[in-house]
C-alpha cells in the first residue's frame, strides 16, 4: 500500500509558508546543509592521517571508536534544540480510520528522515572507504560501521524520546549542558582525562561485530519502547499536559509600575519563561557565558576580545531581538489595537533588551578573576550593544514578518528562520571593530573602547529619538507586518 | 461615534467590501449580518486598522483611525484569538489588559463579576494557561477582556458562536446592560435592542437596510 503519510508529509513541506514566501531563506538553509555535508566530507577523507599523526601509536580504530562515543551525547544534546520530531503532523489522522500501530511506525520512521542522520554519514562513509578499507581487515570493518549505525540511530530515537516520550523538563537539560560543557573544559585544559577510558571501552565495543551491535540492539530497545508509548498514547493532547503549565505560579509583575511599556516588558519576561522556543532561546544564550574559556588565551587579539564582549552582553539581545515583534505574532491585533500605542510597544522592547545586556554583563563579572580584560571589553560593548544593537534590531522588524509560535519547540526550526539572521551580524561585528581601529590608531587600545563607549552612549542619551524613528518607520509597514503574522 | 465613508477594501482586483456610507451613533447596538465571505470581519478589522483600506476611511469620533491611535484608548475588541495571549493565565491576562487602560487588578475583578455566571468556575483560578482552555472558554475569556477598562466601543465578531445556549442568552444580557453607556459592534446577531445593517454578498452593498429597534 501506497503511504498517503509520506506524500502528505512531501506536501506539507512543499506547500509549508515558509518556503514559498521566503525563498531566500530556504536557499540559505539549503546553503548551510550543503557547507555542513561538504566540510563533513572533506572531514571525512582525511580523518584517518589527521587521527593517526594526533595519536601516534595508539590503535586509530579505537580511537575513532572513543570519538564516536564523545559524539553521542553531544549529537544528543544539539538534537534537543534542533531537531524537530514530527508528533503533532499525526493530529489529523486520529480520527480516519488508520490503525494506531501504523501511525506509530510513520511517526518512528519518519523521524529518521532528518539531515541529522545523514550529515554523520558524511564523515563516517569516507572514513570508511578511503581508511579503514586500506588498513584494517574485513570484522574491524564490519564491527566499526556496526558500532557508527547504532550510534547514529541510538541517538535519532532517545532524543525522541527525550522531547517527546518524556517529561524531561529545560532544566534538566540545562544541567545536562553545564556538566557536559565542565567536563568538555576540564579535558580541554588538561585536567582531566577520560580518553583513555573511553578509548579501553572502544576497543571492548570494536573487538567484534557482537559487541560492536550494542547501539543498535539500544536503538532497537528505544524503539520498541516508544512504540509502545504512541500506540497507547496517541492522543491530542500529546502536545501539551494539562493542568499548569512551567511557570504559571510565578508572579512575574517585577515591571508593572513602569506604566503601559511596563505591562509590555512583564508579558515579554513571561514570554521568554513560558513558551518553549524562546525558553530555548534563552538556554543557548546562557551557554555563550562559557565562551571566553574556549576562545580566549594569552595570544587572542583584540577583535577576539571584541567579540567576545559583544557576544556576552549582547546574546539575549541577539537571539531574542532579532524576532522582535514575531515573538508577538499569535497576539499581534491585540497589541496594534488596544491601549497601548506603536510606540508603547517599541519603549518595551527597548528597555527589555538593554535590561538583559546589563544582566548578562553582571553575570560576566565573575572573568574579572579570569582575565580583568575580558571585563574591560564587555563594559564598553554593553554600551554599544544596549544602543546601538537594539536599534538595529528595531528597525529590522519593520522587515521581518516571520509568524512564530512561541510555544513550538525546536530553536532553529523552518519558521521564524530569516535571512536576516545573518545579515544582522554584519554592522553589529563590524561597527565596534572600526571605531576600535580609529580610536586605536589615534592613541591606543583605550581610546579605541572610549570610541565604542562613547558611540554607546551617544545612543543612548538620544534613545527616546532613535526609538521614535523606529516606530514612524514601523508605522509605514505595520499592515504587511501584521498581515503576515496572520497567516499561518 | 463612528463614521464611514466610501469605505472600499480590494483584494488583488476583487472587491470585498463597499461601503457608501455608515454612521454609528453613541449607544447604539449594531448587529452585522451577512453571508459568509460578505465582509463582516474585513469591516471590522478596518475600523481597528488592522488592514489598510483600498479607498475611503473610518472616522472615529470624527478621527481617522490610520492616522491617528487616540481611539485605542476607548476601543476594544475581540474578533478571534489573536486578540488573545496564549501563554498566559486568564487572571494574567486580564490584568495585562487591564493594566494597560491603568485599571487596578481589583478594579478588573469588579468588571468581570458579572461574568462569574458565564465562566461558571472553569476560567478564573485554575492555573491554565488560556492556550490550554477549550474553544468556548477562550471565546468566554476574550469577550470579558473586551470589557475591561470601561471602553466605549466594543467590537465583537461572531460573538455566540462556540458557546453554549444558556451561555449565549448570558452574554444577552450582559450587552443589554452594558449598551447603557457603550457602543456595540456585532455579528451576526445581537440582542433584541438590536438594528442590523446587512452586508450583501461579497460586501457590494448596493442595499443595506436596518431593522427597526425593539
Amino acid at each position: 500500500m501506497k503511504s498517503f503519510f509520506l506524500k502528505h508529509a512531501w506536501l506539507g513541506f512543499r506547500r509549508s509558508p515558509a518556503l514559498t514566501q521566503n525563498l531566500l531563506q530556504t536557499v540559505l538553509l539549503a546553503f548551510f546543509a550543503f557547507y555542513f555535508a561538504v566540510s563533513f566530507l572533506i572531514l571525512g577523507l582525511v580523518s584517518g592521517e589527521i587521527l593517526e599523526s594526533l595519536f601516534e601509536g595508539r590503535n586509530t580504530l579505537h580511537i575513532a571508536g572513543a570519538f564516536l562515543l564523545y559524539y553521542l551525547p553531544i549529537d544528543i544534546l544539539t538534537r534537543y534544540f534542533l531537531q524537530k520530531f514530527p508528533t503533532l503532523s499525526i493530529k489529523p489522522y486520529l480520527l480516519l480510520p488508520v490503525k494506531r500501530s501504523r501511525m506509530a511506525r510513520y511517526l518512528l520512521l519518519r523521524s529518521l528522515a532528518s539531515f541529522f542522520n545523514f550529515l554523520p554519514l558524511f564523515l563516517i562513509v569516507p572514513f570508511y572507504l578511503v581508511y579503514l578499507t586500506e588498513n584494517y581487515g574485513g570484522a574491524d570493518q564490519i564491527s566499526f560501521l556496526l558500532l557508527a549505525i547504532g550510534i547514529i540511530l541510538s541517538s535519532n530515537y532517545i532524543s525522541f524520546w527525550v522531547t517527546k516520550g518524556s517529561d524531561l523538563k529545560n532544566y534538566y537539560a540545562g544541567s545536562m549542558i553545564g556538566a557536559i560543557l565542565i567536563f568538555i573544559y576540564l579535558e580541554y585544559e588538561g585536567i582531566i582525562s577520560t580518553l583513555p577510558a573511553v578509548e579501553s571501552t572502544a576497543e571492548f565495543l570494536l573487538s567484534g561485530p557482537l559487541t560492536a551491535s550494542v547501539f543498535i540492539a539500544l536503538a532497537l530497545g528505544v524503539y520498541t519502547a516508544l512504540n509502545g508509548y504512541f500506540k497507547k498514547q496517541l492522543h491530542i493532547n500529546l502536545q501539551e499536559s494539562q493542568g499548569g503549565g512551567f511557570g504559571s505560579n510565578l508572579k512575574l509583575g517585577w515591571f508593572g509600575r513602569f506604566g503601559r511599556p511596563g505591562k509590555i516588558m512583564d508579558l515579554e519576561l513571561r514570554l521568554i519563561l513560558r513558551a518553549k522556543r524562546a525558553r530555548a532561546y534563552l538556554l543557548s544564550s546562557v551557554i555563550v557565558l562559557f565562551f571566553p574559556l574556549f576562545m580566549i588565551d594569552e595570544s587572542s587579539t583584540e577583535v577576539i576580545y571584541i567579540f567576545a564582549g559583544l557576544l556576552i552582553t549582547g546574546v539575549i539581545a541577539l537571539n531574542h531581538g532579532q524576532l522582535l515583534l514575531s515573538w508577538n505574532a499569535l497576539h499581534f491585533d491585540l497589541l496594534m489595537s488596544r491601549g497601548n500605542t506603536i510606540r508603547d510597544i517599541f519603549r518595551a522592547k527597548y528597555y527589555f533588551l538593554a535590561l538583559t545586556c546589563v544582566l548578562m554583563f553582571v553575570l560576566s563579572l565573575p572573568y574579572f578573576f579570569y582575565e580583568p580584560r575580558i571585563v574591560l571589553y564587555s563594559a564598553a560593548l554593553l554600551l554599544f550593544n544596549a544602543s546601538f544593537s537594539i536599534l538595529i534590531y528595531m528597525l529590522l522588524a519593520s522587515f521581518n514578518s516571520l509568524r512564530i509560535d512561541p510555544n513550538e519547540g525546536g530553536a532553529f526550526s523552518l519558521s521564524g528562520f530569516g535571512a536576516a539572521h545573518y545579515l544582522i551580524g554584519i554592522p553589529i561585528f563590524i561597527v565596534p571593530i572600526v571605531l576600535f581601529y580609529a580610536g586605536k590608531l589615534i592613541g591606543g587600545e583605550m581610546t579605541g573602547l572610549l570610541f565604542i563607549a562613547g558611540f554607546g552612549i551617544l545612543g543612548i542619551v538620544f534613545h527616546q529619538q532613535l526609538i521614535d524613528g523606529c516606530t514612524r518607520f514601523f508605522e509605514k509597514n505595520r499592515y504587511k507586518i501584521s498581515a503576515a503574522f496572520r497567516k499561518e | 461615534m463612528i463614521e464611514i465613508e466610501n469605505l472600499t477594501k480590494s483584494y488583488s482586483g476583487t472587491e470585498v467590501l463597499n461601503i457608501p456610507s455608515l454612521k454609528v451613533e453613541k449607544g447604539e447596538v449594531l448587529g452585522v449580518v451577512g453571508n459568509n465571505g460578505a465582509g463582516k470581519t474585513t469591516l471590522f478589522s478596518l475600523a481597528l486598522d488592522l488592514i489598510q483600506a483600498t479607498s475611503g476611511h473610518v472616522l472615529s469620533k470624527g478621527q481617522d483611525v490610520s492616522k491617528t491611535e487616540a481611539w485605542k484608548m476607548y476601543t476594544s475588541a475581540f474578533l478571534d484569538d489573536s486578540f488573545l495571549i496564549n501563554f498566559l493565565t486568564p487572571e494574567e491576562y486580564f490584568d495585562f489588559v487591564g493594566g494597560l487602560f491603568d485599571v487596578s487588578p481589583e478594579d478588573v475583578r469588579k468588571t468581570l463579576e458579572p461574568f462569574a455566571e458565564i465562566f461558571a468556575g472553569e476560567v478564573m483560578g485554575s492555573k491554565k494557561f488560556i492556550r490550554q482552555l477549550s474553544m468556548g472558554n477562550r471565546k468566554k475569556v476574550g469577550l470579558a477582556a473586551a470589557l475591561i477598562g470601561n471602553p466605549e466601543l466594543v467590537i465583537w465578531d461572531e460573538p455566540f458562536s462556540s458557546l453554549d445556549p444558556s451561555t449565549q442568552m448570558r452574554v444577552r444580557n450582559v450587552i443589554s446592560r452594558e449598551s447603557e453607556n457603550k457602543t456595540f459592534l456585532l455579528s451576526p446577531r445581537a440582542a433584541r435592542k438590536n438594528c442590523s445593517l446587512t452586508l450583501k454578498w461579497r460586501g457590494k452593498c448596493t442595499t443595506f437596510g436596518r431593522a427597526e429597534k425593539g
